[in-house]
């Protein structure tokens, strides 16, 4: 029982404590803005805060003490004092609040002044490079004037000293470095200036989009498809890469050509290739890779590529390459290999003989120029203006030559093989501009010894017209077992569109094979708005590419 | 001291085991002890076999849920010449390769299940949409080609059947290369046997270009730590080859709503009928994070979280009285009433979907579980979160075609000519006697089986 009377006799004082300082302000207040080290010579600034200063009126104090023993006091009025310490050592600045006889201290805060001052190297310095001679020299003024001893460090724990105003440090291995330096006799925190010593080259990891081996190695390479998609990231900040191409002849294991870009017409856009032989190394280009070098991606593809660099020639002029027009044929016997020089911020680079590399293989089930295309040949517009008729014919370039394989691969390792069993069935929808009226459908007998089953029909609805901007076609055309009519007459055609002109004041008629790019707009169609063509087990037949180029024809002046 | 070390090391590999299966069990307690939830929780016995393989649950439920949503690039775009010529398999074959199913009037029962294959296991790899499109493949070939079919019952593990079994280790080989995919804007899409998760949309077009080999002619290679799907003959599988000829799609409830203006019914009849016709259906949705726990009842989520995507097979449907069958509604009930976290709406369903998840036969209900369906009200308003199926599109393969006799339109015993002319006749219209894929409309997709028929008949 005694015990909780004295808890509660503790909680009324605490309480009557409390109240008491409630109608009493306290002094409070902090200093702000001092750094631990300052520089002979340059001013100091302290910075202040106090509360309850107008509310109580009470009084502030700010007091300096100095290396000499002196104190500079400062009514605490202001907000800031400024002064420029003459002597090198201790400052000590202290805030006190209240009555003279009575002053509370509220804040005490250290800083230090030297008098030295690194020269070199600046702070983060990256040192090395191929013209580093080996040693850093670190090197300060002593702005006393005075004659002054140091001790230096690089750990901070073991000291050396020295009186001259400069250290050479030899034989630094590559590594981040702190240089610790102090005035002898005086107890201050040391300077410290840090930098790098860095003679290796860096290190370039890949990221591709082959596909067993995701993070490629030098060497190591697989089967693909038709791109090839790979990063690099580099293991620290790289000044520029640099890449450039190579054949390689898988059968010898060895790179046989050197391959330019070129840009043969001068449009800016690289459109060709030139191969050199392997001597000729001083003609073979180096691209620069300037966009964010140490993470990139570049794309590679038999018809196209897109290489994030310039072309730089020997006045130091470039060009941007970006998308090309031209890529690097695919073949099961030769492969691109991609060569790589990688220089870091002081210039280390990737041995010229070890250039990082990576091999490339694209793959596909044809070249890009046999690709098998489902068109309207722009060329075979027609026009004739006694009639007021326009002739357009839809082909299949190589697509005979494709179908004519059972199995479709891209070479020898490939796994992704697709089977053909022959051509079934082909749905086309064509979109032509509302001057045009279909007046007729022209068949070709296209595949040999199948009988040809035929028809055509035209949707120009609302719905139709609204969204696509013109009437559709659909070209239905079976290849079904039975007696072939005739024999092929021409080998691309499938058939020719026969149109009447119906407004003679056109200057432009338009037709397109139509490409839906969303399945959920089929509701705008009578009928599938995409190519169907399939083989005799009524399978979508992979690869064929549709041109969906819409084809413009002048009809001013009968003009093709 | 080596006997110590030991002695440490079995002590750590018991303990990391513990940890995994006390963790399991924590979650298992935290869901048990809400109340009025239409489902419980309980352990997974197969967790052992991930012992080494996931250091935590999370890792371990990241890896599981492997669908990776479409991108809306691909849903919604229109493709433009210089890009689309540079690809070999381009969308627009993707999408010739789809037909738009919806409800063609038959009677349906209160509740069925399809035929299908056994539950399997993806086990550690982010194969799920490969398991989601081989089970549908395997159903599809037991009801459309060797003519089996399911019935009402409140027993999936009964419609279970093994005459078919085909490779999710081939399908999961297939995938893209999301990354490529990514960065080219979706333009361009080319294959990558990554295990970054998938999606059935470009698998069940695998199904028509590579087909599927046998199961043991192309086993799967579940418990490993490979981040590749490796390519793994283990015969002639090219032998084995079987193909899909079409893939049916059911788009999401707000675009059959809004793009086909299909009624709340006609969309639920869509899912039960093209379960009926063609097989389960690959479906696919967002795991809540509570959902790994689950071994009976109907689930609802409990918490406004997920994990990731996940694609699953829709085998069935349950009404409320199959429901009371199972001992899983009170007698007296007549619908089964929720409130879904991620929406804060209560739901009212009378409609179950029973769906076999691809995590072996000890997960969940036998393999299983069961989510109410969309209602009619949700259907309406589209307060439809990401946990439920009808979400996200649903697909079924089409393999093979009908009876040659079907194209004898005018029945003179031979697909000719005059067969020819009526279907040209018919185009575009509804007319069942000419819709030889049944899918409501005559177009160029009976064109084309009419070809296949006619030469069937020759």
């Amino acid at each position: 029982m005694k015990r909780y009377f004295w808890v509660l006799a503790l909680l009324v004082l605490a309480l009557l404590l409390s109240l008491t300082s409630c109608s009493q302000p306290q002094p409070y207040g902090t200093i702000k803005g001092v750094q631990e080290i300052y520089t002979l010579g340059s001013t100091v600034t302290v910075e202040w805060y106090t509360v309850n200063y107008e509310k109580a009126n009470l009084p502030y104090e700010i007091v300096i003490d100095t290396p000499d023993g002196s104190e500079i006091t400062v009514p605490a009025t202001e907000e800031s004092y400024s002064f420029v310490p003459e002597k090198v050592g201790k400052y000590t600045v202290s805030l006190y609040g209240g009555e003279k006889d009575n002053r509370t201290l509220l804040d005490s805060v250290n800083f230090f002044v030297t008098s030295l001052e690194f020269v070199g190297p600046s702070d983060g310095e990256i040192i090395g490079g191929p013209t580093w001679d080996g040693t850093v020299t670190v090197s300060w003024k002593e702005l006393s004037g005075a004659p002054v001893e140091y001790q230096y460090s690089l750990d901070g724990v073991n000291w050396t000293e020295v009186d001259s105003t400069s250290v050479k440090l030899m034989s630094l291995p590559d590594g981040n470095y702190t240089f610790y330096l102090k005035i002898k006799g005086i107890d201050m925190p040391p300077l410290t200036r840090s930098f790098k010593v860095d003679t290796t080259p860096p290190q370039l990891d890949f990221i591709g989009g082959s596909r067993e081996h995701q993070y490629l190695w030098n060497g190591d390479f697989d089967p693909n498809g038709r791109y090839e998609e790979f990063e690099w990231s580099s293991n620290e900040d790289l000044s520029y890469l640099l890449v450039r191409f190579y054949l390689f002849d898988t059968k010898l294991g060895m790179r046989v050509g050197r391959i330019n870009l070129v840009d043969s017409d001068g449009d800016g856009i690289y459109d060709d290739l030139e191969v050199l032989p392997m001597a000729s190394s001083a003609e073979h280009k180096w691209y620069h890779i300037v966009t964010n070098p140490k993470y990139w991606v570049m794309i590679i593809s038999d018809k196209e590529m897109y290489i994030p660099g310039y072309d730089v020639d020997e006045t130091g002029a470039s060009t941007f390459i970006g998308w090309t027009k031209v890529g690097f044929s695919m073949s099961s016997e030769y492969k691109l290999f991609v060569g790589f020089e990688a220089y870091d911020k002081v210039m280390n680079s990737t041995d010229p003989y070890l250039t990082a590399y990576q091999f490339v293989n694209l793959n596909e089930r044809y070249e890009f120029s046999n690709e098998p295309t489902i068109k309207i040949d722009e060329n075979s517009a027609e026009l004739d203006p006694e009639s007021s008729k326009l002739y357009l014919a839809i082909t299949a370039k190589n697509l005979k030559s494709y179908l004519s394989k059972e199995e479709h691969y891209s070479s020898e390792t490939d796994k992704d093989t697709t089977f053909s069993s022959g051509l079934l069935y082909m749905q086309i929808p064509v979109v032509y501009s509302t001057n045009l009226t279909l007046s007729n459908v022209e068949w070709s007998n296209f595949w040999k010894e199948k009988k040809e089953l035929n028809y055509y029909k035209v949707d120009d609805s609302a719905s139709v017209v609204e969204y696509t901007g013109g009437d559709v076609v659909y070209l239905y055309k079976g290849f079904v077992n039975g007696e072939d009519e005739s024999e092929p007459v021409e080998d691309t055609i499938l058939a020719t569109l026969v149109f009447d002109i119906n407004d003679s004041s056109s200057s432009v008629a338009s037709a397109q094979i139509w490409y839906e790019g969303d399945f959920t707009k089929y509701q705008n169609f009578k009928d599938v708005p995409n190519v169907i063509i399939t083989d005799n087990l009524g399978r979508q037949i992979d690869g064929v590419i549709v041109d969906n180029t819409t084809v413009l024809v002048p009809l001013e002046g009968g003009e093709k | 001291m080596k006997r110590i070390v030991a002695i440490l090391l079995i002590a750590l590999a018991i303990f990391s085991f513990a940890s995994l299966k006390d963790e399991w069990m924590r979650g298992v307690q935290k869901i048990n002890s809400i109340p009025g939830l239409s489902w419980r929780a309980g352990y997974f016995k197969g967790l052992d076999r991930y012992e080494g393989l996931a250091s935590n649950l999370d890792e371990l439920f990241k890896k599981w849920a492997g669908t990776r949503e479409l991108p809306k690039e691909i849903k919604n775009r229109f493709i433009r010449f210089l890009k689309t010529s540079k690809l070999t398999s381009t969308d627009d074959m993707f999408m010739a390769s789809k037909f738009l199913y919806t409800y063609q009037g038959e009677e349906l029962p209160s509740y069925f299940i399809q035929v299908h294959t056994p539950v399997r296991d993806q086990a550690y790899h982010g194969t799920c949409w490969a398991f989601s499109t081989t089970a549908v493949m395997e159903s599809a070939y037991l009801v459309q080609v060797l003519k089996d079919n399911g019935e009402s019952s409140i027993s999936p593990v009964e419609l279970q059947k093994s005459d078919v079994d085909f490779s999710e280790q081939f399908v999961g080989y297939h995938d893209i290369d999301w990354d490529l995919a990514r960065y080219e804007g979706y333009y361009v899409i080319q294959d990558s046997n990554y295990d970054g998760g998938g999606n059935p949309y470009f698998a069940t077009y695998n199904l028509i270009r590579y087909g599927i080999p046998s199961e043991d002619t192309f086993p799967y290679i579940g418990y490993d730590k490979s981040p590749w799907i490796k390519w793994n003959p283990k015969g002639d599988w090219k032998k084995t080859l079987e193909f899909s000829n079409k893939t049916a799609v059911i788009l999401s409830y707000d675009d059959m709503k809004d793009a086909f203006n299909m009624s709340y019914e006609g969309y639920i009849n869509t899912i039960k009928e093209a379960i009926e016709k063609y097989g389960a259906l690959s479906v696919m949705y967002q795991i809540p994070s509570d959902f790994y726990y689950y071994i009976s009842g109907v689930y609802t989520p409990a918490t406004d979280t997920t994990v990731g995507g996940h694609a699953v097979t829709l085998v069935g449907w349950l009404d409320v009285e199959a429901l009371k069958e199972l001992g899983w509604l009170d007698e007296s009930a007549t619908s089964l009433i929720y409130k879904d976290p991620f929406t804060g709406k209560t739901n009212e369903a009378t409609l179950f979907w029973v769906i076999k998840n691809s995590w072996g036969s000890s997960w969940g209900w036998d393999g299983y579980y069961v989510v109410p369906a969309i209602t009619k009200e949700q259907y309406e308003n589209g307060e439809v979160a990401r946990w439920q199926i009808e979400y996200y599109w649903m697909y079924v393969p089409i393999i093979g075609a009908p009876e040659w006799s079907k194209a004898d339109f005018d029945n003179d015993g031979d697909v000719d000519e005059d067969d020819w002319n009526a279907l040209k006749s018919a185009l575009w219209s509804n007319d069942k006697k000419y819709d030889l894929n049944g899918d409501g409309k005559v177009n160029g997709n009976d064109l084309e089986i009419f070809m296949r028929l006619w030469n069937a008949s020759k």
